[in-house]
């Protein structure tokens, strides 16, 4: 229970230390590099994003500071076998995404549902041909012919 | 402001057949996804939008509110067949719902969660038509610099409600405001933060960062964390023909007159509250339910007073949570601020001025919620036995279905690859962000709120030419931010709540 404590309140400093270095780094190179410069007016392109990366500087130093574990409960924290598995998923999201925009809707959502299947551990052959192949039918049938609509 | 002759146009709008058949599809969808642990209307809504883009505005509008409201009386299926509510708002349907299922009457506590969830549903909705057009008007007569306070008010009970702290509903609100800056700059027209990629001068495309924060996020958080993919075991309904194990009679729903109407006004009264959600109404409604009745004991043990109190609070935040959207133009829950991307699918700016450059619409939506809650009534009723079979569907089925259906909605709202790309980093950003523990619901109404904050925030500094002295002018901008910052101050005192999203 302590440890868990003592992780959590971690964890709170950490991601308050990274907003501060986000806030920083916003304030120090982005926004002067993507933002043009205006002379005049009250409001100019960079206030907006300036006032808000001051405010994240000053809420991450508030909350690396004062650091509560009672705001993060440790059951929202994922375990690494978790993190890694959304990691992996997230990875073969991003493949099949790439993969669409080269070869197309139809012919990589049944190989992304595969892939997501067998990541979860299914093994009935009936679960896949629904999700597998039903499915990205069902779909490309109810965007292209019926709602006359482009897919990649 | 309305006119009687739009309101009754609008009226006949949402009593035509199309309307109609797209309501009962969408309570039904939303009934069934509902009784899907994991699913819920919200994601359902998220990936529906997209679809909805070659829809008539109101019949768009109409299937998603049928979506909403299908799915608050589902997600008390599972909560009372399986002790797993569908929905966060159902949790405390499982208090007196599992125990009644478990004593073989999982028909009569489904019923009796379908007949609360309706009547606190109606109410609220009663409450919304009469109070909405009234609050707009009221809002119209107001200044930009009133506008900016009382954004800046939300802002602050927002980030303080949602989440469980009110430096963590700062940091997510500031971080969404940082994200509405993407694309052209309202006061000057020049492009600021968007990386050489033209496609974004327009901003970020809500509808991808919607649907991959609230959907996409979702999914591979439940893809991380199945360990299984077998069928969940439920109490399905026997054939039982025993009257008192199967219905819900005049006299026990007459019973719960005053437990349903306390949870009505509960989920209403805090519904109406931008950022208060419909969970803690339900508990809320349950705790009050049980010190009000002579047998407390009984609670925890399958009293149908339990049900009715959670159900009917839960789905009275229904139609209050569309009462600042309406009249003020600031969601105060997701469904809101979903709604907020079907209206701007369809080129519609959410906000007071819909009373009255949209008020066919306006009250074509009010006659559609009305027959969403018959509908909800009727399907419910009829088909009961069937979507306790829904609650058992693998996750191992719904979750990479629910991903492709994601892909292709996005990918025709925004209409390329770009906008699946921006969904994808929005749901890695909201994984993130929930697993810290930061509210990703209140970064999404910051997102959309930015425009509109930035805009009446430079006509403000004009107005007040920068003196903060020419505030003691508008005294009820004043107002709002010394209540802005009284709230900042109250919120952040309170213990952390184990709710966040």
């Amino acid at each position: 229970m302590k440890n868990e404590r003592a992780n959590t309140r971690i964890a709170e400093r950490l991601s308050g230390l990274g907003i501060l270095c986000f806030g920083l780094l916003m304030l120090l190179w982005i926004i002067p590099g993507h933002t043009e410069t205006v002379s005049y007016g009250w409001m100019r392109p960079q206030t907006l994003p300036a006032i808000a990366c001051w405010g994240l500087v000053a809420l991450g130093i508030t909350q690396t500071l004062i650091a509560n574990s009672a705001s993060l409960p440790a059951s929202s924290l994922p375990s690494a076998r978790e993190f890694l598995r959304a990691l992996l998923a997230a990875a073969l999201v991003s493949g099949a995404i790439w993969a669409m925009g080269r070869f197309g809707y139809l012919p990589v959502a049944p190989l992304l549902s595969t892939a997501l299947l067998l990541l979860l551990g299914a093994r009935r052959w009936e679960w896949f041909a629904i999700a597998a192949l039903a499915v990205p039918i069902a779909i490309w049938l109810i965007t292209v012919p019926l709602l006359g609509r482009v897919l990649p | 402001m309305v006119e009687f002759s739009t309101i009754l146009a609008g009226l006949g709008d949402a009593f035509t057949l199309i309307n109609l058949g797209f309501v009962i599809l969408g309570v039904m969808l939303g009934q069934i996804v509902g009784a899907i642990p994991g699913i819920g209307p919200v994601m359902a809504m998220a990936i529906a939008i997209p679809f909805t883009f070659v829809l008539d505005p109101l019949v768009a509008i109409s299937f998603l509110v049928g979506i909403n409201k299908g799915g608050l009386f589902g997600g008390a299926i599972p909560a009372i067949l399986i002790n797993t509510p569908g929905t966060p708002d159902a949790a405390a349907t499982a208090l007196d719902g599992y125990p009644l299922a478990q004593q073989g009457k999982p028909l009569k506590a489904t019923k009796m969660a379908l007949y609360a969830s309706v009547t606190g549903d109606t109410f609220s909705d009663l409450v919304l038509i009469s109070v909405a057009a009234p609050l707009a008007i009221l809002s119209l007569k107001m200044g930009p610099v009133e506008i900016c306070a009382l954004m800046i008010f939300a802002f602050s009970i927002i980030a303080g409600l949602i989440g469980n702290s009110m430096t963590k509903g700062l940091i997510a609100a500031l971080l969404g405001l940082l994200a509405a800056t993407v694309g052209l700059d309202p006061e000057h027209g020049t492009p600021r933060l968007y990386f050489g990629h033209f496609e974004l001068f327009d901003g970020l495309p809500l509808v991808a960062v919607a649907i991959g924060m609230l959907a996409v996020s979702e999914i591979l958080r439940r893809i991380a964390s199945a360990n299984r993919a077998a069928p969940r075991p439920a109490i399905i309904a026997s054939d039982d023909t025993d009257p008192d194990n199967i219905k819900i009679s005049r006299a026990e729903y007459w019973s719960c007159r005053f437990t349903m109407a306390r949870g009505a006004l509960i989920g209403t009264v805090l519904g109406a509250i931008p950022g208060i959600g419909s969970t803690a109404a339900g508990f809320m409604s349950y705790a009050s339910a049980r010190r009000a009745s002579p047998k407390p004991e009984s609670f925890g043990k399958g009293n149908i007073h339990g049900i009715a109190a959670t159900e009917s609070a839960n789905s009275a935040v229904m139609g209050a949570n569309l009462i600042p959207l309406l009249a003020i133009g600031i969601p105060g829950s997701i469904s809101a601020a979903l709604l907020i991307s079907a209206f701007k699918i369809h080129g519609i700016q959410p906000g007071p001025l819909l009373f009255q450059n949209q008020g066919r619409l306006i009250y074509g939506l009010f006659g559609a919620m009305m027959m969403a809650n018959l509908m909800n009534l009727l399907i419910g009723h009829a088909s009961l036995r069937i979507w306790s079979r829904v609650v058992r569907a693998p996750e191992a089925i719904i979750f990479p279905s629910a991903l492709l259906f994601c892909i292709a909605g996005v990918y025709v709202s925004t209409g390329g690859m770009f906008g699946v790309v921006i969904m994808l980093i929005s749901a890695l950003l909201a994984y993130g962000m929930q697993a810290l523990g930061y509210p990703v619901i209140v970064f999404i109404i910051a997102l959309f709120l930015g425009p509109n904050f930035e805009s009446t925030l430079s006509q403000s500094l004009v107005i007040l030419d920068a003196d903060p002295r020419a505030l003691l002018h508008h005294p009820i901008a004043l107002l709002l931010l010394i209540l802005a910052l009284g709230s900042a101050w109250y919120l952040g005192r309170r213990s952390p709540t184990p709710h966040s999203l």
